[in-house]
């Protein structure tokens, strides 16, 4: 079964980076460069923003595992998560490369892979989820997510296929 | 923390260094514009060039950059203004301004001239100065998207100049982050003149924290706030909700302020902006107001632009040019952006063409064969992109209104719409007072961001209509709060969610930085921030009759009507409350500063240097 993980609303998420802030406060200062939710802003000319945040998606079959040369990567059998064996990861990278949602950082302090415990250390209440203040993220299933997007649009009473015509509505 | 370091570049020389600076040599002037200002002040020779080599270019993130800090990453753009030869302050934000500091910076001075456009790299201690002459003529848009390619990286962050810039337009700007920008007071120009393209950047540092466990719930509570009625007008329609609001207190300037109301406000108000063409909000980094409105146009000529829409900028294309349509109004907003120059004083100075084309005194053969008329936006589209080529009489515009009016004479001054040459903002003074002398007094020219007066205004706590003694003591106050915002890097739309904004910003700051900063030390420092830029003024050879508003605001009344007087500003209740305003500053009647005032401040060298 899928287990739950942090996902984010692009329709909701601003871009405002306060994620990234707040899950590298772990290491006692801020720097998204070693947060495990990472912000992506695609804006080009031509169409609307892409705008949303992307951490561990705690994958069934994680690639990140099956990539690691040392065997460092193992899941969590009760939360899915992702453990890193310090001793053993020497900051190769290959995890890195091989995750289809560049999901993993290397901890720049430590040279060691990290990835979102979806914050375990602080009895699993995921401190980015608490910081979004648009309530774009949330620790959940895609199941679960789907249900959630599917109440909201039957309360909006705005399907997509009835925007435009809303939008030039005088 | 502060980072204690600022990194010097000299283009002429090809040379960078760093200097140490402690935090407590930082703290009096906080960082932003009051660390920009003083470093400028320090480095820069009095009476230099504008747009020679020696102009000094300061770039400075307020100390909150890159911390939870709600708005607190933004970074403040600091020269000799082309437009104004006084001091050239500017705000932008965003990732640019906590990746100076992640690269280990405090503030970024830039000197000299390169010897051909160049760009520069900073990754950290890294600093390198690339040759880029085929980045000329690149929108701001695309010189981003090059330099990531040619840099081989997406996660640098690039500040750069349009093509307005290159060519030195006097009201150029820098944009940072796609659509932010230090826009005003022409800072786009002086990076052009000095052949620096863009300032690309990396910092891979962490902004470390002295007490995170204060620091985090007192960020959190705040962004919460954020969250309320004192920030929805900022997340709901956006700044360009004003447009009826001003349209209904009289104060929205149209045609070049002929007009105080316009009566195609409805189809260019925020309502309507929202409604039809509004199709994402997006917040700065380190935001979570989110106010940037970002509007595409779908049909008709205008399709396929898209830009961000806040009420400056529309003001300045629509009733400005008594423009109605919304859909020119985005694109000569894009435009303005992609070349890199400021909308408010792009849009004033062809309001002013305007005029002077109905009034005879410019012809169709001055305008290049066109004949722009209010109302006509695809005139003055054609006058922008003119502007930014400098071709034909888009070479007189680009000095900017004053500069124009000078040289066309005949009359035009007296519709040339500035203060001190800097183009006023969307706000008519005669109906605001206390606006109306923060436009006299400003230090950097007919401002609304520096000198808020609109606040004691429409808030009510003056008299709007009448002005005397009391609107000065009401500007210096908001002229040295704002001080403290454009100073710490904390964005001015947060302003109403503090309930004692001296007692929670001196709280956050201390557990930023360590250091110690009372409601008392923070009051005193924005008087010296304020009293700082002002002697950078003095020193630059600024005049009393510089304090003034343009002849349109104290000769032509606004029309009347039913149930309304006309409204102006008469000469008396100007200099009535121009000297209220020196009074409350502490200044001598003819605006100098006492040299026992700027030692009070902690501003000896300065008392030295043009203490009264």
């Amino acid at each position: 079964m899928q287990k739950p993980f942090i996902v984010c609303d692009p329709e909701k998420c601003t871009g405002c980076q306060m994620c990234e802030f707040a899950c590298s406060a772990r290491y006692g200062g801020y720097n998204p460069l070693a947060s495990h939710i990472r912000l992506v802003r695609i804006t080009e000319r031509a169409r609307p923003a892409h705008i949303m945040a992307i951490a561990c998606r705690l994958c069934d079959e994680p690639t990140c595992m099956k990539a690691c040369p040392r065997q460092c990567i193992s899941v969590s059998a009760t939360s899915g998560i992702m453990l890193v064996d310090k001793d053993v990861c020497n900051g190769c990278g290959w995890c890195v490369e091989a995750c289809e949602f560049g999901a993993v950082t290397i901890n720049h302090g430590e040279r060691i892979v990290s990835m979102c415990n979806l914050c375990e250390d602080r009895g699993g209440r995921p401190r980015c989820v608490e910081v979004c203040v648009h309530d774009a993220l949330a620790l959940t299933t895609p199941a679960e997510m789907a249900a959630r997007r599917r109440r909201e649009i039957v309360r909006s009473g705005i399907l997509p296929e009835m925007r435009p015509a809303l939008r030039e509505r005088p | 923390m502060y980072r204690e370091r600022i990194l010097y570049v000299d283009l002429s020389r090809g040379k960078s260094w760093v200097e140490q600076r402690e935090a407590r040599q930082i703290q009096p002037y906080l960082g932003g514009v009051g660390l920009g200002a003083r470093l400028l002040y320090d480095h820069l020779r009095p009476g230099a060039d504008p747009l020679g080599p020696e102009n000094v270019l300061v770039f400075a993130p307020g100390p909150f950059a890159g911390t939870l800090v709600p708005t607190g990453s933004k970074h403040a753009v600091v020269a000799k203004s082309p437009l104004t030869g006084m001091i050239g302050d500017s705000l932008s934000g965003s990732f640019w301004s906590h990746t100076l500091r992640r690269a280990g910076y405090d503030a970024l001075v830039i000197t000299g001239r390169a010897a051909e456009l160049s760009y520069l790299v900073i990754h950290d201690d890294q600093v390198h100065l690339c040759p880029a002459p085929r980045l000329a003529g690149l929108d701001t848009w695309a010189t981003e998207d090059a330099l990531r390619r040619e840099i081989g990286s997406d996660e640098f962050s690039v500040a750069t100049i349009g093509p307005a810039g290159e060519r030195l337009v006097r009201f150029a700007l820098i944009a940072n982050d796609r659509s932010r920008m230090a826009g005003r007071t022409g800072l786009g120009a002086v990076m052009g003149a000095k052949n620096l393209k863009a300032i690309a950047m990396r910092g891979s540092q962490t902004i470390r924290i002295v007490d995170m466990a204060t620091l985090e719930p007192l960020a959190m509570e705040l962004a919460h706030r954020c969250q309320g009625p004192m920030t929805e007008k900022y997340r709901g329609l956006g700044t360009p909700s004003n447009v009826l609001v001003f349209d209904y207190l009289r104060t929205l300037p149209t045609r070049n302020y002929r007009h105080t109301t316009f009566e195609g406000a409805e189809k260019v108000s925020g309502e309507m902006l929202n409604r039809r063409y509004v199709e994402r909000v997006v917040a700065c980094a380190g935001c979570p107001v989110a106010c940037e409105h970002v509007a595409a146009v779908r049909d008709g000529p205008y399709a396929g632009a898209r830009s961000r829409m806040d009420y400056e900028p529309l003001y300045a294309v629509t009733s400005l040019w008594g423009v109605d349509d919304l859909r020119p109004a985005i694109r000569a907003v894009e435009l303005a952006g992609l070349a890199g120059m400021d909308a408010i004083s792009a849009g004033t100075v062809v309001a002013w063409a305007m005029e002077c084309f109905e009034a005879g005194i410019l012809t169709r053969a001055d305008c290049d064969g066109l004949e722009p008329r209010f109302g006509d936006a695809a005139a003055g589209i054609a006058l922008l992109e003119k502007i930014v080529r400098r071709e034909g009489i888009g070479d007189l515009l680009a000095e900017g209104t004053r500069r124009a009016a000078a040289q066309v004479g005949r009359g035009s001054e007296a519709f040339a719409m500035h203060v001190k040459g800097l183009e006023m903002a969307g706000y008519d003074p005669r109906g605001l007072k206390t606006m109306a002398l923060g436009y006299a007094v400003g230090t950097r020219g007919a401002c609304h961001n520096r000198a808020p007066g609109y606040n004691a205004d429409i808030q009510g706590r003056v008299d709007r209509f009448n002005g005397g003694p009391d609107h000065g003591a009401a500007l210096v106050e908001l002229e040295d709060k704002a001080a403290l915002f454009d100073s710490l890097g904390l964005c001015k739309f947060i302003r109403a969610v503090f309930g004692d904004f001296y007692a929670e910003v001196g709280r956050l700051y201390q557990a930023v930085t360590g250091l110690e900063m009372t409601p008392e030390m923070l009051e005193q420092a924005g008087a010296r921030i304020c009293n700082l830029k002002k002697a950078f003024n003095i020193r630059e050879g600024w005049v009393a009759a510089e304090d003034w508003l343009p002849l349109r605001a104290l000769a032509d009344p606004t029309p009347g009507g039913p149930n309304r007087e006309p409204l102006v500003v008469t000469e008396t209740e100007l200099r009535a409350m121009i000297a209220g305003y020196y009074a409350a500053r502490g200044w001598t009647a003819d605006g100098l500063i006492p040299k026992s005032q700027l030692i009070a401040l902690g501003l000896e060298d300065i008392a030295r240097n043009v203490g009264a």
